[in-house]
């Protein structure tokens, strides 16, 4: 009888376990940038926000969020999906260039600043009082959820 | 910059963009599903254009203004929130055939001429939506729902649908309305089309549907010119003399209201139906119609044109005139009340089962066709020439009150029963045959010298029955001749087998070689009868009076007596089998030859002295009684 409790006892200890393990994996996560860089890079991200913990395992688990902080500005050498949001908090810049950005939300507290060609992809909202640039001949922003920026938006 | 708003959801459209620098030039609207709405004004901003584009989806202004120099409109629904289109864009559009523009205000808005219609228009919400004065257009459809109101401001044509949804009213005053596609009123509760003014024809192409609680309703009398279906399940009222056009099939199932002004039917192979009425004072029929409801024209019905039909299957009335140079024809289950005159060129009434009652409270004249089944009622005499033999191959039937007088020397058949409660005169000299029972109720006169033949029994309970001198031939088997009131007829020929239980009484001849006749009432022979004289014969439970100086020949044991004869006449009197309990009453002068008084309880009583000659077999009782 002894031996069947501990046997029962520690299979649902092993439960408990996978449950936590399971519960922390599923957890939306903020990312913060700590210095200048490219935003499409996993190891420019951290958990903590200054430049501690760990960096994302990837850009596409759902609900994460990606805060540029300032004065940090983030340029994008290359196209960057996220599949959660990206907010660039005031002071913080994400410079675009002429790839392409999409995300399933973007918040524009800070500076945004697009070159010509690609579009920007928003698959959620779009927020924010910042400072909106563009420049170039080709600069769409494709919004699926609201759009309430209502900073400045300047054609360079 | 452009901004692309897509997807399928809701999405709001904001902001601050400040008024100094362009900032979005372009904004596009290209959604599969959804509603972009503005939750603030917004203000596309561009050194060259300020383009807005709409190619699938909803845009919502709300309340908000959108500032754009050049719209692109591709599809999709505008929505117009403010009290005008200014209020919510600062541009006009040419609305595409696949775009909608929708006023939604709960309020009072103003539907601005500044934008061509060229989809569909939508007015909503609430309030009042007045339309530009120059808005003559809408090349989709129109319509109305939550509680909005309209009138027209000036001549309309929809190339589309005109829906008028429940709460919802359109009111067409002195202008024309045209309705190329469908209209629709009302979707179970409400909803009205008000025509106010007699000027403006109301045109509907497309079909028209008056669901129930839904209403088309004149106040003037308008000319409504319908090119296809109108249903009616809800109310459709026109006014005063206004002239109406249908060129598809009428269906009522609700109320309808007709117009005293001409209706024109002028579809080809239409019908009219429905569970109500259809009540139309005036109506002209110059296509094919086949009425399966109830019609009744009040005025005057028309068919026109030599190969125009108008079919009956259900219930028509023409209460005053039937005319016309077409043809009206009564299917089997067709009833047609002819009220006044019937001029009509062509009236086909055999198919069996049909009916035409003719039934004004005065004379009238029949038509001369053969029917099925053929009524006269209301009151006053019904007069039909026949000018070639004619049949009533159903019921004769002649209400109490009315009265059916046929002339013309052509015969005259009725295959089903005739009841007579009112006035049958039957003339002219040709032959008349009646092949269902015979039910006299009022009066029976016959003013023709014709043969007549009976197939049927005869029921006379008539005030008065009048026959003429002609044969009278009673076909039928297991029959009866019966009634309350005598039956007198001159020359009677029993070819088939008849019971008596009324009074018959036959003046000169009673005849029918191979005949049957069965008397339990009372029959009076005033002249010969050689009824049976080869088979059948007459046998008497009653009552049989003989009397005149006729002669009475049947066969030996061809008339068995259990009841009373009474030989009052002069004539010979041979072959009567008395048998138990009969009597036989000598009376006169007449002579018997051929008794057979055949029972102990037969009775032959004798008044006064019989011929010589006279003998008797098997006289069980005998008595002279002078």
């Amino acid at each position: 009888m002894n031996l069947l409790k501990t046997k029962l006892f520690q299979i649902f200890n092993l439960c408990v376990l996978i449950l936590l393990v399971s519960a922390t994996s599923l957890r939306a996560t903020t990312y913060y940038t700590n210095a200048n860089g490219a935003p499409e890079t996993l190891a420019n991200w951290w958990t903590v926000n200054n430049g501690t913990g760990t960096h994302p395992a990837n850009f596409t688990t759902a609900g994460d969020v990606f805060i540029i902080q300032s004065p940090n500005v983030m340029t994008m050498a290359a196209a960057w999906t996220v599949t959660g949001t990206v907010t660039i908090n005031s002071g913080a810049t994400l410079a675009r260039g002429s790839v392409a950005l999409t995300c399933g939300g973007l918040d524009i507290s800070g500076t945004m600043t697009n070159g010509n060609g690609t579009s920007s992809t928003v698959n959620g909202n779009v927020t924010g009082t910042g400072i909106l640039t563009t420049g170039g001949t080709v600069r769409v922003f494709n919004v699926t959820g609201n759009w309430t920026f209502s900073g400045t938006a300047n054609n360079a | 910059m452009t901004l692309n708003l897509t997807g399928t959801g809701a999405q709001t459209l904001s902001g601050n963009m400040g008024t100094g620098t362009p900032t979005i030039s372009n904004l596009v609207i290209n959604k599969s599903g959804g509603t972009v709405t503005l939750g603030s004004a917004f203000t596309l901003r561009g050194s060259t254009t300020k383009t807005f584009t709409l190619t699938a989806g909803t845009f919502d202004a709300a309340t908000y203004l959108l500032t754009a120099t050049t719209p692109t409109f591709t599809a999709g629904t505008l929505r117009v929130g403010g009290s005008t289109w200014a209020t919510n864009y600062s541009f006009a559009v040419t609305e595409p055939a696949a775009g909608t523009i929708e006023y939604y205000a709960a309020g009072a808005q103003t539907v601005n001429n500044v934008n061509t219609y060229g989809g569909n228009l939508i007015l909503s919400g609430s309030g009042a939506k007045t339309l530009g004065a120059s808005m003559v257009t809408i090349g989709g459809g129109l319509t109305l729902s939550g509680t909005a109101t309209t009138s027209l401001a000036a001549n309309l044509a929809i190339t589309g649908n005109l829906n008028i949804g429940d709460g919802t009213t359109l009111t067409a005053g002195a202008f024309t309305l045209g309705v190329t596609g469908t209209t629709t009123v009302g979707a179970g509760t409400s909803g009205t089309l008000s025509v106010t003014s007699a000027t403006g024809t109301k045109t509907f192409t497309g079909a028209v549907t008056i669901n129930s609680g839904g209403a088309i309703t004149e106040s003037a009398a308008a000319t409504l010119s319908f090119g296809s279906d109108v249903t009616i399940t809800g109310t459709l009222t026109e006014s005063g003399a206004a002239v109406v056009g249908i060129a598809g099939n009428l269906t009522n199932n609700g109320t309808y209201t007709a117009s005293t002004g001409l209706h024109t039917f002028s579809g080809a192979t239409k019908t009219l139906s429905g569970s109500a009425t259809i009540t139309i004072p005036t109506a002209t029929f110059t296509g094919n119609y086949t009425n399966s409801g109830t019609l009744t024209c009040a005025t005057l019905l028309t068919v026109t044109g030599g190969a125009v039909v108008l079919t009956n299957n259900g219930i028509i009335t023409a209460t005053t005139a039937l005319s016309g140079t077409g043809g009206l024809t009564q299917g089997a289950t067709g009833v047609l009340y002819i009220g006044g005159t019937s001029g009509i060129t062509t009236l086909t009434a055999t198919t069996a089962g049909n009916t035409v009652n003719y039934n004004a409270a005065g004379s009238q004249t029949v038509v001369d066709v053969s029917y099925n089944n053929l009524t006269v009622s209301g009151s006053g005499t019904k007069t039909w020439t026949l000018a070639a033999n004619r049949t009533a191959g159903g019921i004769l039937t002649v209400g109490a009150g009315a009265g059916l007088t046929t002339a013309g020397n052509f015969t005259l058949g009725v295959t089903g029963a005739t009841s007579v409660l009112g006035t049958l005169a039957l003339g002219g000299t040709s032959a008349k045959t009646f092949t269902g029972d015979v039910t006299i109720s009022g009066i029976w006169n016959e003013t023709g010298i014709a043969a007549y033949s009976f197939a049927g029994s005869l029921t006379n309970n008539g005030s008065t029955f009048t026959a003429n001198t002609g044969i009278h031939t009673f076909s039928g088997t297991s029959k009866s001749l019966s009634g309350s009131t005598i039956t007198s007829i001159g020359s009677v020929t029993v070819s088939g087998t008849y019971t008596n239980t009324g009074t018959l009484t036959v003046g000169t001849a009673l005849d029918g070689a191979t005949g049957t006749l069965t008397n339990s009432g009372t029959l009076n022979i005033g002249g010969t009868c050689s009824i049976g004289s080869t088979s059948g014969g007459l046998s008497n439970s009653g009552t049989t009076a003989i009397s005149g100086a006729g002669a009475i020949s049947t066969l030996i044991a061809g008339f068995t007596n259990t009841g009373t004869i009474n030989l009052n006449g002069s004539g010979t009197i041979a072959g009567i089998t008395n048998n138990a309990s009969g009597i036989v009453n000598l009376n006169s002068s007449g002579a018997i030859t051929a008794f057979n008084n055949a029972t102990a309880t037969s009775v032959l009583n004798i008044s006064t002295t019989p011929a010589s000659n006279d003998y008797y077999t098997d006289c069980h009782s005998f008595r002279k009684q002078c």
